[in-house]
């Protein structure tokens, strides 16, 4: 008994099953894809987006208001998983994205560390996942900056996926495979490769200053923050969330880390990656603490 | 009705006399405008796991079968053609003529920043449901 793609409407999702019943908006937004966009222009989107929802003047808040119901800005809050986290601490790190969430939930969430070997290095034999040769010739275009079209809506999950998004998806496991995504977040290149001969402690300060905010630094202003994170994630290691929690503790800021032992990064995606029995129940304690923030 | 359904369902199942099975029975009733019932044998129930049932009782299970709630799709930047999706809740009793403020949560999907859309988000986090299989199944057993 597995629930299958394509019968979605019998489906529940546990995270619209907890917060609507309960009087709480839930906004999936896109965002701009890297390559050719880079880190400076999801900053981008996020205030875009942010500045939306503050706008009354916006078609979403003529939506809400036939609702009667209007956004709380002072309760907005920010939920990323994987590569999201990304996305959601932008809006929780940079004090100018407007108005400011008041809290964060980041799963199996990207981010924390990006300079990480897990990222930089180049992996060898059988650290390298398999990219098909066709595939690989799309992605060396997509590399040349001869595919120039911009991606923000990508779904992996639609049905039989697009031959797009196979194709990006070649292009994300040939950047991890080479070690070079942080090459396209910084839109630096070459980065990857310079700080890869460094030892971890000292790659940040090889990094122009110029380029540091792209990282991401957690602010003493960055709202409480839940870290999940599975400790034997392979996609996104658990240092990753380690590191997020950490630096929260440093500046000072409200912090809750749920660490899973023996999972991996099915936590954020257990249909494709296989978590059964329990999985809900360990999620809505995650969906409480969100609400109990945006209640408070 | 197979073992694995059940054990699938497990969480949300109590025996019939009310004597809570698990410690989910209340997310179970929490949600009974989503919930349809059956009664299935207990040896099927036993051999799924529930050793301790009684001999001659019924599990009983909420099966969760909604709809997915609705949502609209908008541009929030139209230069770069950038969508969301609002999901709303539909149950605010607010009959004034002021709008109620509802909280928000904003959710990003992942894809290693290269790929994923804003549709990802029904199939991230879903919860297990029965196939209509399992559900004729459930009706006649």
């Amino acid at each position: 008994l597995r629930p299958v793609d394509g019968d979605i409407d019998r489906r529940l999702v546990i995270l619209l099953d907890y917060l609507l019943p309960r009087g709480i908006i839930v906004i999936s937004a896109n965002y701009r894809l890297l390559i050719p966009p880079s880190g400076h222009d999801m900053i981008e989107d996020i205030h875009t987006l942010f500045a939306y929802l503050g706008s009354p003047s916006s078609e979403l808040n003529i939506v809400l208001s036939e609702h009667k119901l209007s956004l709380d800005l002072d309760r907005i809050a920010t939920f990323g998983i994987s590569s999201g986290a990304y996305l959601a601490r932008i809006a929780d790190v940079c004090n100018t994205v407007l108005p400011r969430p008041r809290a964060m939930l980041v799963v199996s969430g990207m981010g924390g560390d990006l300079l990480l070997d897990h990222w930089i290095s180049r992996k060898e034999g059988k650290g390298r996942r398999p990219v098909s040769e066709e595939t690989a010739q799309l992605v060396e275009r997509m590399l040349s900056g001869e595919e120039a079209r911009v991606w923000s809506d990508l779904s992996l999950f639609q049905g039989e996926r697009s031959e797009e998004t196979k194709a990006r998806q070649g292009l994300f496991i040939t950047l991890y495979n080479d070690g070079e995504i942080l090459d396209h977040i910084l839109s630096l290149p070459g980065i990857s490769a310079r700080l890869r001969a460094l030892p971890h402690t000292s790659r940040l300060s090889a990094i122009p200053e110029s380029k540091r905010h792209l990282l991401l630094p957690i602010t003493p202003s960055t709202c409480p923050t839940m870290v999940v994170h599975g400790k034997t994630d392979t996609s996104v290691p658990f240092t990753e969330g380690q590191a997020t929690y950490d630096d929260l503790g440093k500046m000072g800021v409200e912090r809750e880390l749920v660490a899973f032992e023996g999972r991996g990064h099915e936590i954020s995606d257990p249909v494709r990656m296989g978590w059964g029995e329990g999985w809900e129940e360990e999620f809505e304690k995650v969906l409480m603490w969100l609400e109990g923030m945006l209640r408070g | 009705v197979g073992a694995e359904f059940i054990r699938s369902v497990a969480p949300y199942a109590c025996v019939s006399q009310g004597k809570t099975v698990t410690s989910n029975k209340a997310v179970a009733e929490d949600r009974p405008f989503r919930a349809k019932h059956a009664i299935i044998p207990c040896e099927s129930a036993r051999r799924a796991g529930f050793s301790s049932l009684p001999f001659c009782c019924c599990v009983y299970i909420s099966l969760k079968m909604s709809r997915l709630p609705p949502f609209k799709t908008l541009t929030y930047d139209a230069m770069n053609h950038l969508q969301l999706q609002v999901y709303i809740p539909d149950n605010l009793s607010n009959t004034g003529d002021v709008a109620a403020r509802a909280p928000v949560v904003v959710w990003f999907h992942g894809g290693g920043l290269i790929t994923g859309g804003m549709g990802d988000l029904i199939h991230y986090l879903p919860s297990m449901y029965p196939t209509p299989e399992y559900r004729t199944s459930l009706e006649t057993g």
